[in-house]
């Protein structure tokens, strides 16, 4: 690769069902809760799940309290605000050269509205009002706008490989010189047709979120976001990115694990890292029965002696943000020197021969950690970060 | 200055058929297909379609029985502009693919949302949420293809076509692979233009003189290094958001501010919608020839941002001349860039 530029994150903000605030997020990383809670946005009837990592609270009044106007915004809206407004914190002067976000469904609670409204007839200029929230940019501009931030916005949506696919592609921009400083992350907050799409797949579960388990049933669907600001210096370096396609299936991963091995590699191989040089695998791990299983075979292949686990059974499944939120974790347990835990964990899979961090998080200081991303449509992502 | 990568092979798939010739033919000679109606609610709307049956290749691979529309779009698009591109069998398999797209498949989408709003959440179909996701086409190509490499989707108004195109120059310039393929797609479905009444932009009848009446279809092409006769692509730059006619100006006059050579010819992109004459200011001073995509294709999005690029490329060849393609959408995304065979 030409360039060869240093890469680091120089501020972060981050959101979820643990907290709105990175120090919110850590104290629950470290002492291993959860908020999964019944689902209370939208009905959910006749789905087998009933349940989300939801936001502890309603994100409106901390989007209000930093522009009044956001307090009306969407829930995705108000999220991306008050985190960029988190990572940019004391960088009021950072101005990106572009910014790229993750996110798989937008505005879609917005959309959703929209469409019932198109449904009823009436006045469609008036119902398309909401269309515009729908949009996936549209959170993501209006935030900036009101930070002061006036740069090009990329837009990636690669299912739950989004988030860790913007973080990449911001670390190619920065270490080959052609932007000095990148704006990443991703976000994605709850909606109905989401949340119906994972039940009818069966992929969600009526019972806990429990990764790598032998009892594992499925996924528990969760929101949130995370923005980087990323340029030359910093506190954590991105030392490694790769992604690659998994061609089985548009749902199923090959259970070989050959895509998600591949991506791993190729962070490893971008960063000139060797496998053995990696402390701890923060793990897609949605504790799907073929998730699991093919990420599993793919990290005993590449990383057979690092540490891992699934922060998942914690904050849900947020999928276009899943990757910025966990390289936030990555980067929280670099800084803090603890591993955060693969919750609700009872019976170990007989498959499954890792160094799992279970129920408790794990004090360690390490150096090297990986963030696992896989999506639909075969989409592997894999991110490498060093303390500085 | 140096190209970013040079357009090796176009294809797309057009109301007006598939031939990048022909369709350039009728796109330069202003001529306009015939229009279907979208209905839903009551409301009703034009739209250019393609024809069905311009998807043999599509029709025969097992991995798209079920479907949307947009996949069949985008995968017919990059065959074409693979096989144009003459990549070989290990060239294909090690192809990145980026694909824009703007609404994405709002077919299913529009399906599935149906069913959970007549029959409950729990009544949804497992064979139409999966290719509700934006990045179904891009994995579709992949498959096709045998790519294990990177296949992206991106998001946005028209101009993310360009956003698109410059994230496929970046692969090439930091030597992270030796061709990318770059596609850009977009279905109709009448929801669609029901959510973009506000912003005008599109026929309310056959008739209507304002806006461009909404299309479907694919374009894609695929950049590599120096080949006798391609057209270079010399820059594509992306602007700054805009949020209103004088931003948008603005954002598109700071991207155009030193094109190397005036340029003969302009793709431009707005004619005839509430942008035209903002487009027209920035673009005025280059006193080239503007051309006018969308009266033939008509608006679609992603799709027709793309298809500026293929039908440039098409003249740049064929003349060994410069063009220049302007994009404004309608949601803040400005972008441009510079064709040239000299």
């Amino acid at each position: 690769m030409q360039g060869g530029f240093s890469v680091a994150i120089s501020g972060y903000g981050c959101a979820c069902s643990l907290g709105f605030t990175r120090d919110q997020v850590t104290r629950s990383l470290r002492s291993g809760s959860a908020h999964v809670v019944p689902v209370d946005l939208f009905s959910v009837e006749g789905c087998q799940a009933r349940t989300a990592a939801q936001f502890p609270a309603s994100p409106a009044e901390l989007a209000a309290a930093i522009h009044f106007p956001a307090g009306r915004w969407s829930r995705a809206a108000q999220s991306v605000l008050v985190v960029l407004a988190e990572a940019l914190q004391n960088r009021a002067n950072f101005q990106p050269d572009v910014v790229i976000v993750g996110t798989t469904s937008g505005g879609m609670d917005f959309g959703e509205a929209f469409y019932r409204r198109a449904m009823e007839g009436g006045n469609l200029e008036s119902a398309s009002r909401r269309v515009r929230s729908y949009l996936p940019q549209t959170p993501v501009l209006d935030a900036l706008r009101v930070l002061g931030i006036r740069a090009p916005v990329r837009v990636v949506s690669n299912a739950c490989a989004s988030g860790t696919n913007a973080l990449g592609l911001a670390w190619q921009l920065v270490r080959s010189g052609r932007a000095n400083r990148v704006i990443a992350g991703g976000y994605d907050t709850l909606a109905q047709l989401v949340y119906a799409g994972f039940d009818c797949l069966k992929a969600s579960t009526s019972e806990l979120c429990r990764p790598f388990d032998a009892g594992r049933s499925g996924l528990v669907l969760g929101e949130g976001a995370a923005f980087f600001l990323i340029e030359r210096e910093g506190d954590t370096k991105i030392t490694g990115y790769g992604s690659a396609t998994d061609t089985h299936h548009l749902t199923q991963p090959h259970p070989s694990g050959s895509g998600p091995a591949m991506a791993m590699r190729r962070a490893l191989e971008a960063a000139r890292c060797e496998p053995g040089a990696v402390d701890y695998i923060n793990a897609h791990g949605t504790a799907t029965l073929q998730n699991d299983a093919c990420e599993a075979a793919a990290i005993q292949s590449v990383c057979p002696k690092a540490a891992v686990s699934s922060t998942k059974a914690m904050t849900g499944h947020t999928l276009g943000a899943a990757g910025a939120i966990e390289a936030a974790f990555c980067a929280i347990s670099l800084a803090q020197d603890f591993l955060p835990p693969t919750l609700n964990f009872r019976n170990p899979d007989p498959g499954v021969t890792l160094d799992l961090v279970v129920n408790a998080s794990r004090p360690a200081k390490s150096r090297r950690v990986l963030s696992n991303s896989f999506g639909f449509g075969g989409a592997n992502a894999s991110l490498l970060l060093e303390s500085a | 200055m140096s190209p970013l990568g040079h357009i090796l092979g176009t294809g797309w798939v057009t109301p007006y058929g598939r031939s990048v010739s022909d369709v350039c033919h009728k796109i330069f000679d202003g001529q306009t297909p015939p229009s279907e109606m979208l209905e839903i609610a009551g409301h009703t709307w034009p739209c250019y379609r393609v024809d069905p049956s311009s998807l043999p290749e599509t029709n025969a691979f097992p991995r798209l029985r079920r479907s949307g529309k947009i996949s069949h779009f985008a995968l017919t698009a990059a065959i074409d502009a693979v096989v144009s591109a003459g990549l070989t069998e290990d060239e294909k398999s090690q192809l990145p693919i980026l694909f824009a797209t703007s609404d994405g498949g709002v077919i299913y989408t529009r399906r599935f949302f149906t069913e959970l709003d007549a029959r409950g959440p729990g009544a949804g179909s497992p064979l139409l949420f999966p290719e509700t996701v934006y990045n179904a086409a891009a994995s579709h190509v992949a498959a096709y293809f045998q790519s294990d490499r990177e296949a992206t989707a991106m998001v946005g108004d028209a101009a993310v076509a360009l956003s698109a195109i410059s994230a496929g120059c970046e692969l090439l310039s930091q030597g992270l692979s030796k061709h990318v393929l770059i596609i850009a797609a977009n279905e109709c479905d009448a929801i669609s233009v029901a959510g973009y009444s506000r912003w005008k932009f599109l026929c309310q009848t056959p008739d209507d003189p304002t806006g461009n009446i909404f299309s479907e279809g694919a374009a894609a092409i695929v950049l590599g290094p120096p080949r006798q006769r391609k057209p270079a692509l010399m820059w594509c730059r992306e602007g700054r958001p805009h949020f209103s006619r004088k931003e948008a100006g603005d954002s598109l006059r700071e991207i155009l501010t030193h094109p190397s050579v005036p340029p003969p010819w302009i793709f431009a992109s707005c004619q005839r919608t509430p942008l035209q004459e903002i487009e027209q200011e920035a673009i005025g001073h280059l006193d080239g020839k503007i051309f006018d995509v969308k009266k033939s294709l008509g608006e679609g999005l992603a799709f027709t941002a793309m298809a500026q690029i293929v039908a440039a490329s098409h003249l740049v060849e064929t003349s060994s001349q410069s063009a220049l393609v302007t994009v404004l959408g309608f949601a803040s995304g400005t972008a441009a860039a510079s064709l040239s065979c000299r």
